[in-house]
């Protein structure tokens, strides 16, 4: 099993697999559908390498950042800079110019590579940061390098990528060759159970190089994993950039996997359910990112013929966890069973915790917030809560700062009841929160629908231990107050 | 072509892709609110609306459209 970038590069992709299709895309005019090979792709990586060495004197080290929509040019542009010793910073170009500069200024990239496109704040980036700005295809009249050596330690900061921040500002997190290639193995295997998948549920199918359509961005650690997960199969990731042409471009470029946010799940389901599957050219292994997808829903697309999976991590894990294979009724919607390549506790307060080679090296310049997520011992802990079922599978059931925690020393995670209340079809919004140490929910319905509310709640109740029981409910006939981002506010 | 005639393509495309019926429908919704589109939704219509009108709306205009209003508005500024 190949462990390191340098080895991916010139022995798997160049010299396994030179003729396969390594990126697929639609053109600008929108029809024709441009494939890659591996053989081109080392090309240009090598292109990238040579570029680098003139743009950056003594790269070693140095910090280079992507700031681009998916294309073909951003997988090479990683992987030159990681073969020229430099690191990847990925960076979100649809966030707003405070956030970005925030984010540039903590990283202080020699180069920003950047696909020119004007998200809202085009202007102050040039403005700030134009010596440094350059185009993604810059590559392309270098000549190729022939000289790399392999000068990276397994150890040393590989990539540079910012947490979502859904808590305070941004953070970025150090990872290294050692936790991609971690990852990449419990991936690997994923792509076994897929080829297995296939070969039970469609053996007429003989066409074992598979395809992933990536159109979750690349500045996401979810989609960048890609670029080094799929090239170990000699397979194509096929590169989409813009949520409005998901339909065009999976119709012309047909998909056997896809990672899904949760509104693309619900977009895939509506699908099937209206009659439309055709619309999916043949895609059949939507994969979440155990996002609590609706149990039901899952249940139905597998019967329906997908294989469905959820992938658990965090970037702080390089996106490495637990994967859930699971397609039966009562474990689909769980986060899956933990395999012996990391280690897994679940801690007294019932948070996840994760140690091994996945764990990142720590948070950029943040030595303290390091030291909150990563304890002596070594163990990650991920803020997630977590319960193992008797047949050891996990389920993820909130975030532990949202925690409830009783008078009497019991903890109660408000989204577990929140999933229950949902099901309710009257209850359109609801938040379960603490309130004059009782479990209140709060509940957004038609004002005639509240006593149906409220005898469902009763009922919920008697499923639940005690302590556990939803004893005051609020209504209210209005929205519930949500924050900027649109998440439901819990205080 | 015509506000009225821009509004009734939004309508039709909407109730495609969403099955939400025009009656249901002003232009003062808020596609994300009232009309509790997801942005997966919205994009699609987007996407219809371009192929539609023949043409391709710059990516920081997106985050403008908020009602059918500022959908129809824009499609009647640069339709040709």
């Amino acid at each position: 099993m190949i462990d390191n970038a340098f080895e991916l590069v010139t022995q798997t992709m160049e010299r396994q697999y030179p003729d396969h299709v390594a990126f697929r895309y639609v053109a600008a005019d929108g029809e024709t559908v441009v494939e890659k090979t591996y053989a081109q792709y080392v090309q240009d990586i090598r292109r990238v390498v040579t570029y680098l060495r003139g743009a950056i004197p003594d790269i070693k080290g140095k910090r280079v950042a992507l700031l681009s929509k998916n294309c073909y040019e951003y997988g090479a542009n990683a992987f030159g800079i990681i073969l020229a010793g430099g690191v990847v910073v990925t960076l979100n170009q649809k966030k707003t110019w405070p956030e970005l500069e925030y984010e540039i200024g903590l990283v202080e990239p020699s180069l920003i590579l950047n696909d020119g496109i004007d998200y809202g704040c085009r202007d102050q980036l040039v403005a700030a940061y134009g010596p440094i700005l350059r185009p993604m295809d810059s590559f392309q009249d270098s000549e190729p390098a022939m000289d790399i050596p392999n000068t990276r330690g397994h150890d040393d900061l590989m990539v540079l990528m910012f947490t979502s921040g859904t808590t305070g500002r941004s953070k970025a997190v150090m990872l290294s060759e050692r936790n991609f290639f971690t990852t990449v193995g419990e991936q690997v295997v994923f792509g076994d159970a897929m080829l297995d998948y296939k070969h039970t549920h469609m053996p007429e199918n003989k066409n074992d190089v598979l395809s992933n359509f990536c159109i979750l961005p690349l500045f996401h650690l979810g989609t960048f994993i890609c670029l080094f997960v799929w090239p170990c199969k000699g397979w194509a990731l096929n590169l989409s950039s813009d949520l409005r042409d998901f339909y065009r471009d999976v119709r012309l470029m047909h998909s056997d996997a896809m990672a899904v946010a949760p509104m693309l799940m619900e977009s895939i389901y509506k699908d099937v359910k209206r009659g439309r599957r055709e619309r999916l050219n043949g895609l059949w292994n939507p994969c979440g990112s155990s996002a609590m997808f609706d149990g039901k829903m899952l249940a139905e697309l597998a019967r329906e013929g997908m294989m469905i999976t959820q992938v658990y991590g965090m970037t702080e894990t390089c996106g490495d966890g637990i994967i859930n294979y699971a397609q039966d009724e009562k474990h689909i919607r769980s986060a899956g069973k933990p395999d012996d390549h990391c280690e897994y506790k679940i801690a007294e307060d019932g948070e996840l915790c994760i140690r091994g080679g996945c764990v990142m090296l720590g948070y950029y310049k943040d030595p303290a917030a390091t030291a909150e997520v990563v304890d002596a011992d070594g163990w990650l802990h991920t803020g997630d809560l977590a319960r193992a079922d008797e047949e050891g599978y996990y389920y993820i059931t909130g975030r532990k700062k949202n925690l409830i925690i009783l008078d009497s020393g019991e903890n109660v995670s408000p989204e577990e009841l929140e999933s229950l209340l949902a099901k309710c079809p009257a209850v359109k919004e609801c938040v379960v929160k603490e309130k004059g140490k009782k479990i209140c929910a709060v509940i957004y319905c038609e004002e005639a629908k509240q006593e149906e509310v409220r005898e469902y709640i009763t009922a919920t109740n008697r499923t639940l231990p005690l302590y556990q029981r939803m004893s005051a409910v609020e209504f209210s006939t209005e929205p519930l107050p949500r924050t900027g981002t649109g998440k439901l506010l819990r205080k | 072509m015509e506000r009225s005639e821009i509004v009734s393509q939004i309508l039709a495309i909407l109730e495609d892709v969403a099955e939400i019926s025009p009656e249901d429908v002003t232009e003062d919704s808020v596609l994300m609110d009232d009309l509790d589109l997801s942005s997966m939704e919205i994009l699609t219509v987007v996407a219809d609306l371009e192929e539609t009108f023949g043409l391709r709306i710059p990516e920081k205009e997106l985050r403008n459209f908020v009602t059918i209003s500022d959908l129809a508005d824009y499609l009647a500024a640069h339709a040709g």
